[in-house]
């Protein structure tokens, strides 16, 4: 240590002259006041002149310094002089690089201290949004030893001038594209949460700029302890430890981000958020947390085959057939401007399980539609809607592109300053006929539409118009659900459930009124079922498509005792899945969700049959009782459909259960 | 047997050593248990970057305690390179230098607090002063000797106040010789330090040098052009040639094995046969006069001498020594034809 002090009081010594000069110049913003162009402004221009000359010298010296304090040394072979002493190599180059930083940060703390002294806090954290003067200090500390060790190595690099610089250069760029690389991986893998990592950049900043400097100590220390005088080993020292560190910690994150990328669905730690299911087959779209650290992922996994397609994305929809699914994937980029933030559009067949680029983009929070054969695909964006033919998805080719609401300026759910338009919908009715639940607006203001209204829209492919079919209040949007010929859904109207005609939004019904927690799904044989809570059971209704004028439900099923009933899918025909639960929905009564007890309901005799659940799974529901992401508009699952048959349990857990052998599997999460 | 290769004859593995180096001066040790010689090179190599030949090749030679070691070169030879070596700046491709029986580049730190150090072009930093670099050393050393410093400064008349990029060569290399000697040293390793040194500098540096080591006996390891200086102190010489050692010995055995001999040959009439008489001696380089033979010889002795004088056709032959310098460009430089094959 004596030597590492007696090396850095030397630096220090000779150059005692920049303390005087920085703190000399720190008092020159008090003379604001005599200025006369600057009298009454003199605050607020003593701030931004001493943040200038404090960034000026936290930046300039420690480049200065950290270019010549050692690199000259070297490079004119003065260091011989030190080494001459019984001085430990460690020691000189601590002593140098500890000069280079008492005289950095010391004038950039005396050019600072006049106005601080005079003026207190209020001068540094006007200018700087509150950032303030402990703000300042946080980041100089790092900052200026990134700098000097940056300036020490760069100039090291160039003014040593050995061949080891077209290495440097060649690894240089090869090491940055491939950090670059993983740690596009690594978000893109979910392992890191882009949005927080936007919001939040310090944490991820902090981490890369500690590795930097301490790959940058490292080398430059090796520099000195094995490069000692001898120049062109000591290049090969600094460029050998800076490389071999950089590449290991590049290898580093390039196995975590191919860990992280390979997980599969099966890796799922529990599924949240939902499952998606595609009407037909075995596919759904789940989602959720991944085991042993991975991050979070979203994938479209075969129930059946154990297939999954990864699709990095809450916004994916499935074809009516089950043969494809098609989703959005935000491009991974480092840029925080929400304009050049884009998403690609992918295509899968889910026959082969495989996932296409289409080529095309969009905005983050656009909606997709795929027609029933999953050869044509509908985007809705920036109240655009466009139609592509996808049979070749990577070749894609627009079919028509229609406005279909004006840009207004909403006030509904933003995110990163842009609006959501989250209720709007789009599904096709046939091939050539594309259908839009636009909801507008929320912030109506004068002179611009009425929005208390959805216009519902049809875009014809076939004579590329669009034309307003129907209205209805837009209320009942966020409940839609759509009868599996597309002629009728259920939407909302206050706490009722009311029926509407698919084409023109009219009200054909109230569905529901009395129920509490009511769900609506469109069952086999053009039925509704209806499930909630009156008076502490669980009821469920079924109304007949040919009976829709009737005020009463064909058949009214009371399920027994319950707080709060899921309605699940028809796992079989005419055999509908609720569980029920003994406690209120919300209640803050322990384990509500274990308490879930699952039934199978003959909706056709009108009996209910509780079902023996295996121990190790508790609260079984239907699967797709909770929201997905997107929640776009599908037909619901056939009857006796794979995906039908499927229900989470308490931990997460996806569970099949087949109705006729009572077989119960869990495919994915849970407590495995 | 000669240490001085013939032209395109190949170069000895290792230098000749034909005696003893001279027995350490009283008061360094000479009632202690054998100690490890203050330097030891071994079979050291230096080859820098993608250069096929080596800067220094399977160079090996030792420093007694106490004794004054001249390493002579041409420019070029690898000398600063091996001086870095030793100094533990330089790690070697291979083979080693240990100081003291600790191997330099390992123990350098600790081993510099027992050397002193005049480089061959003076480094230290050329802000300071005399003065202030004194005082930045006296924090370095177990003992620093400021007192001494300054006496020599006065003595070589150097102002201890300016500073040393400010000092002209001469004056800066006595300033590094009154560093290097203030600690006391064990050793002393001058590299080349009179380079570039007016005659009443080099003169300065060496008178100082000298009178040290009457008092100390302090071990040196030299490198100079300056040859009379050198033989002023040196006990022992060292001559690299391409990088290898091709001498090693003391400068007593030196100066005796080294001579000119002068003498007329009476009756020899065939050019070819001038120089067979003196194949007793090894010569390496024979001159035709036009009084005689003139022949500078790595081989010579009295005895064998007086059978050459006795020798006929040989008359009035006369041998008179060599100075360093002489035998120092005998060894390095280009030898004669006619002493070409001669071993």
């Amino acid at each position: 240590m004596i030597g590492t002090f007696a090396v850095a009081a030397r630096e220090i010594a000779e150059r005692k002259l920049l303390f005087l000069g920085a703190f000399v110049v720190g008092l020159l913003p008090l003379g604001f006041p005599l200025a006369p162009v600057l009298r009454e402004n003199s605050p607020e221009a003593r701030s931004v002149a001493v943040l200038f000359l404090t960034a000026a010298i936290a930046v300039g010296f420690p480049l200065a310094f950290g270019s010549t304090i050692l690199a000259s040394d070297i490079v004119q072979k003065r260091l011989s002089f030190y080494f001459s002493r019984p001085l430990s190599a460690a020691a000189i180059w601590a002593g140098k690089l500890l000069g280079a930083l008492v005289i950095s940060i010391g004038c950039t703390f005396l050019v600072a201290a006049p106005v601080f002294l005079v003026e207190g806090e209020s001068a540094f954290s006007s200018q700087t949004g509150g950032f303030g003067s402990r703000g300042l200090l946080a980041l100089v500390l790092p900052g200026v030893l990134l700098l000097v060790l940056l300036a020490h190595v760069v100039a090291s690099m160039a003014r040593l001038r050995s061949a080891w610089i077209v290495l440097d250069f060649i690894l240089a760029v090869v090491l940055v594209v491939a950090i670059a690389v993983s740690l596009r991986s690594l978000f893109s893998a979910g392992f890191w949460n882009l949005e927080e990592m936007r919001q939040s950049p310090d944490r991820l900043a902090g981490w890369l700029i500690a590795t930097l400097v301490g790959v940058l100590l490292a080398a430059s220390c090796v520099q000195v302890t094995d490069g000692r005088t001898d120049t062109r080993r000591s290049h090969g020292a600094l460029s050998a430890t800076l490389w071999g560190l950089t590449s290991v910690s590049a290898a580093i994150l390039g196995g975590l981000a191919w860990w992280a990328s390979s997980a599969r669905a099966t890796d799922l730690a529990r599924i949240e958020r939902g499952v998606l299911m595609a009407p037909r087959g075995p596919w759904v779209a789940v989602g959720g947390p991944l085991r042993a650290g991975r991050g979070a992922g979203q994938f479209l996994f075969d129930t059946e085959g154990g297939r999954s397609v990864r699709v990095r994305s809450g916004n994916a929809v499935f074809s009516a057939n089950g043969a494809r699914a098609a989703w959005t994937q935000e491009r991974i980029g480092f840029g925080f401007s929400e304009k050049r933030r884009k998403t690609d559009i992918y295509v899968a067949d889910l026959a082969s399980a495989k996932a296409v680029e289409t080529g095309l983009t969009c905005s983050t929070w656009s909606r997709l539609a795929l027609s029933a054969s999953g050869r044509r695909l509908a985007l809705l964006d920036d109240g655009i809607a466009t139609v592509y033919d996808v049979s070749d998805p990577s070749n894609a080719r627009q079919l028509v592109a229609v406005t279909v609401a004006p840009r207004l300026v909403p006030v509904g759910v933003q995110v990163h300053g842009r609006e959501l338009d989250l209720d709007r919908a789009l599904s096709f009715v046939d091939e050539d006929l594309l259908r839009l639940f636009p909801r507008t607006y929320w912030g109506w203001r004068p002179g611009q539409p009425d929005t208390s209204a959805c216009e519902i829209v049809e875009i014809s492919l076939l004579s590329k118009k669009s034309l307003v079919t129907g209205r209805f209040e837009r209320e009942a949007l966020p409940h839609l659900r759509l009868s599996a010929d597309g002629r009728y859904f259920v939407g909302a109207k206050g706490q009722r459930l009311t029926l509407h005609d698919g084409r023109t939004g009219t009200e054909l019904r109230s569905l529901e009124s009395d129920l509490k927690g009511a769900r609506a799904l469109f069952i086999s044989g053009g039925r509704i079922a209806v499930a909630g809570v009156a008076e502490g059971k669980g009821v469920l209704k079924i109304f007949l498509e040919g009976e829709y004028g009737r005020a009463a439900p064909a058949r009214t099923i009371d399920l027994g005792p319950a707080g709060a009933v899921a309605l699940g899918g028809e796992i079989a025909p005419d055999h509908v899945a609720v569980s029920l639960n003994p406690f209120l929905r919300n209640s803050s009564t322990s384990s509500p969700q274990s308490a879930w007890k699952l039934a199978f309901v003959d909706v056709a005799a009108g009996t209910v049959s509780p079902v023996a659940v295996s121990p190790v799974l508790d609260g079984l529901v239907p699967a797709d009782r909770f929201t997905w992401w997107f929640s776009p508009l599908l037909p619901p699952a056939e009857a006796g459909s794979p995906a039908s048959r499927l229900f989470l349990d308490a931990s997460g857990a996806l569970v099949r259960f087949d109705p006729t052998t009572m077989k119960q599997e869990v495919l994915l999460g849970g407590r495995r | 047997m000669s240490a001085i290769p013939g032209p395109g004859a190949p170069p000895p593995a290792a230098p000749l050593k034909t005696d003893q180096a001279r027995a350490p001066r009283a008061g360094t040790g000479s009632f202690e248990a054998p100690k490890a010689p203050a330097v030891e090179v071994h079979r050291l190599l230096v080859r820098y970057g993608g250069n096929p030949k080596p800067t220094l090749e399977e160079v090996s030679f030792s420093v007694p305690r106490g004794s004054v070691y001249a390493l002579l070169g041409r420019n070029g030879a690898g000398k600063s390179s091996l001086v870095r070596c030793l100094l533990g700046q330089q790690k070697p491709t291979s083979g080693g230098c240990s100081l003291f029986g600790e191997d330099a580049w390992k123990r350098r730190a600790r081993l510099m607090a027992k050397v002193g150090v005049v480089p061959e072009d003076p480094d230290a930093p050329p802000s300071m002063t005399a003065r202030e670099l004194s005082a930045f050393c006296a924090r370095l050393y177990p003992s620093w000797d400021r007192a001494g410093v300054t006496a020599r400064l006065a003595r070589f008349e150097v102002p201890a106040t300016t500073p040393f990029g400010s000092l002209s060569k001469g004056q800066k290399a006595l300033v590094s010789l009154s560093l290097a000697l203030a600690s006391s040293p064990d050793l002393l390793v001058l590299d080349d330090p009179t380079l570039g040194l007016d005659a009443v500098a080099r003169a300065a540096f060496f008178d100082e040098l000298v009178g040290e080591l009457a008092d100390r006996g302090t071990t040196v390891l030299l490198t100079s052009h300056d040859l009379a200086g050198v033989e002023r102190m040196a006990d022992r010489v060292g001559i690299l040639k391409g990088g290898r050692l091709v001498l090693d010995e003391s400068l007593e055995s030196l100066k005796l094995r080294f001579r000119r001999l002068r003498y007329g040959n009476e009756g020899m009439d065939d050019p070819a046969l001038y120089g067979q008489e003196l194949s007793a001696f090894d010569a390496v380089k024979v001159k035709v006069r036009g009084w005689g033979i003139e022949a500078v010889v790595s081989n010579f002795g009295v005895e064998p001498f007086a059978r050459f004088c006795a020798l006929e056709g040989v008359v009035d032959a006369e041998a008179s020594a060599l100075s360093l310098e002489e035998i120092f460009i005998t060894v390095v430089g280009e030898t004669s034809p006619a002493a070409k094959g001669n071993p």
